[in-house]
């Protein structure tokens, strides 16, 4: 090993250390500054001490009814965002395809966009029932949002090399599968993570005003009426650990298909 | 005659940049439009490739290959890949062999996994080239396609042109504003004036295999285009 592949291991290593270290630091600061104002304020029921939290989180970790509700919370958050970015997929493709589609579709983007979230929660609420309510308030909200990534998208990977496709007649559909998704996928990955994490704090917000049962938001409702600050507390990190999972689970998958497809690709 | 132009006029605006063009391209024949820059050279390729409306007749075989300036492959497919994207419902093997082939002769068929994206200018043009070739047109267009390369690139550019030119016999239209690349590769020259006219259409004679750079006869050809582009 000469000297300039030792010096690219010790930086390799040296960024696997940050990678870990600085995260877990940040964290420790976080908590420290939970610690501090629970101090500070010296009153549990306003703002608990961060080992009355993780205390709470562990005895609701052991209930079953727990992980039905976060089970519940989770297919939610799914369900809600992939309608969403299915529909924002296909809108976002008619519009750039149909000029007249798109002038008629911009005022429901905008009046989407500037619904006051509430507004959309107390609509649903008064009008709706079931399990569905909170999707449908999630996908309300996370469409005009998602269609406005892909159109952006979309409109980026045309222009010039869209010549090329009308000077060689490729098909609609090749150039769709082929070109568009692949170049939209590429330039809307880290859009698609945060509006994942978007969906499912959206989802617990909706099932807490709503109060639906067997939902990680029905369960927060429940510990702010009986004011269990820590309970509050427990479920947020609960809430916190969800958005993160689903994030590396998208990582994850993305990485795994990106990586599957490349073998498959190779001649 | 499988392409011409007859009578054409096109405008930008208020600015004139062809009126009354005529140009025939013969069937499989190299014939090149030499011009300064800004005489609309890529104009009359956009034209012949109905990418520009443009006053007057058109005749064009159904289906054209256009190699641009700017290379254009598609940036998420590999180089296998943006040559196989034009071919259409094409058999498998039929596919495949074709590729190969392409591949082969422009001497990429070692980069074929490679992302486009990743090749460098030089290369990225000869799979341009192997794309326009592969595509089952009846005219490959071509925008300056060696433009921009150092001069041993370049020559290596032309000399896998040349090779193709050789084995699959197609008809192809390119511009340039180089006389050298002019004469080596084209079998008729057309000489466009800054205000689009047409100064010649300038035959040449011996077999492209034949020609050598500064050999007595392709000095005087030179000189001569000197004169008309001037």
């Amino acid at each position: 090993m000469n000297l300039t592949e030792k010096k690219g291991t010790f930086d390799n290593k040296k960024t696997k250390i940050s990678d870990v270290l600085l995260p877990v630091l940040t964290v420790m600061i976080i908590l420290g500054i939970w610690f501090a104002a629970a101090y500070a304020y010296g009153i549990e029921l306003i703002i608990p001490k961060p080992q009355s939290a993780f205390k709470e989180l562990g005895s609701i970790l052991g209930k079953g009814e727990f992980w039905v509700s976060a089970g519940n919370t989770l297919l939610r958050s799914v369900v809600a965002f992939a309608i969403g970015f299915c529909a924002a997929l296909a809108f976002a493709l008619l519009s750039r395809a149909s000029v007249v589609f798109r002038k008629m579709f911009y005022p429901v983007v905008v009046i989407l966009r500037s619904l006051p979230t509430i507004s959309v929660i107390f609509i649903c609420y008064i009008a709706l029932k079931g399990w569905f309510r909170a999707v449908l308030i999630a996908f309300l909200v996370i469409f005009p949002t998602l269609y406005a990534s892909f159109y952006t998208a979309l409109e980026n990977c045309s222009g010039e090399l869209e010549q090329v496709v009308k000077v060689y007649n490729v098909s609609r559909f090749r150039s769709i599968t082929k070109f568009v998704i692949p170049s939209v996928r590429a330039y809307i990955f880290s859009d698609v993570v945060n509006t994942m994490s978007l969906t499912v704090k959206l989802i617990i917000a909706a099932e807490a005003v709503t109060q639906t049962v067997s939902s990680i938001g029905g369960l927060m409702a429940e510990a702010k009426s009986y004011v269990d600050m820590a309970g509050i507390f427990a479920y947020t990190i609960v809430a916190v650990a969800m958005s993160y999972f689903t994030e590396i689970v998208i990582r994850l998958s993305s990485r795994i298909i990106k990586e599957a497809s490349l073998k498959c690709r190779l001649r | 005659m499988q392409a011409s132009l007859k009578n054409i006029t096109k405008k930008y605006g208020e600015r004139t940049v062809f009126s009354g063009l005529n140009l025939d391209f013969d069937d499989g024949k190299t014939t090149c439009v030499l011009g300064p820059s800004g005489s609309g050279k890529s104009t009359i390729l956009n034209i012949l490739a109905g990418l520009t409306d443009a006053e007057g007749e058109v005749i064009r075989p159904e289906k054209v290959s256009y190699v641009f300036q700017d290379s254009r492959l598609f940036p998420n497919m590999t180089v296998w890949e943006n040559v196989e994207f034009v071919l259409g419902n094409m058999p498998e093997k039929e596919k495949k062999e074709c590729i190969t082939r392409l591949l082969e002769t422009t001497e990429m068929y070692d980069r074929r996994n490679d992302f486009s994206c990743n090749l460098s200018g030089g290369m990225a043009r000869r799979v341009a080239i192997a794309r326009a070739y592969a595509y089952p047109s009846g005219l490959i267009l071509m925008d300056e396609p060696f433009s921009a390369l150092d001069p041993a690139l370049k020559m290596r550019q032309i000399k896998v042109f040349l090779s193709l030119c050789d084995s699959f016999k197609r008809t192809c239209v390119f511009v340039t504003h180089d006389i050298s690349e002019a004469l080596l590769i084209s079998d008729k020259i057309y000489v466009l004036g800054l205000n689009g006219v047409i100064k010649d259409g300038f035959y040449i004679n011996t077999l492209k295999s034949e020609r050598k750079l500064f050999s007595p006869e392709e000095e005087k050809l030179k000189a001569k285009l000197w004169e008309l582009l001037v």
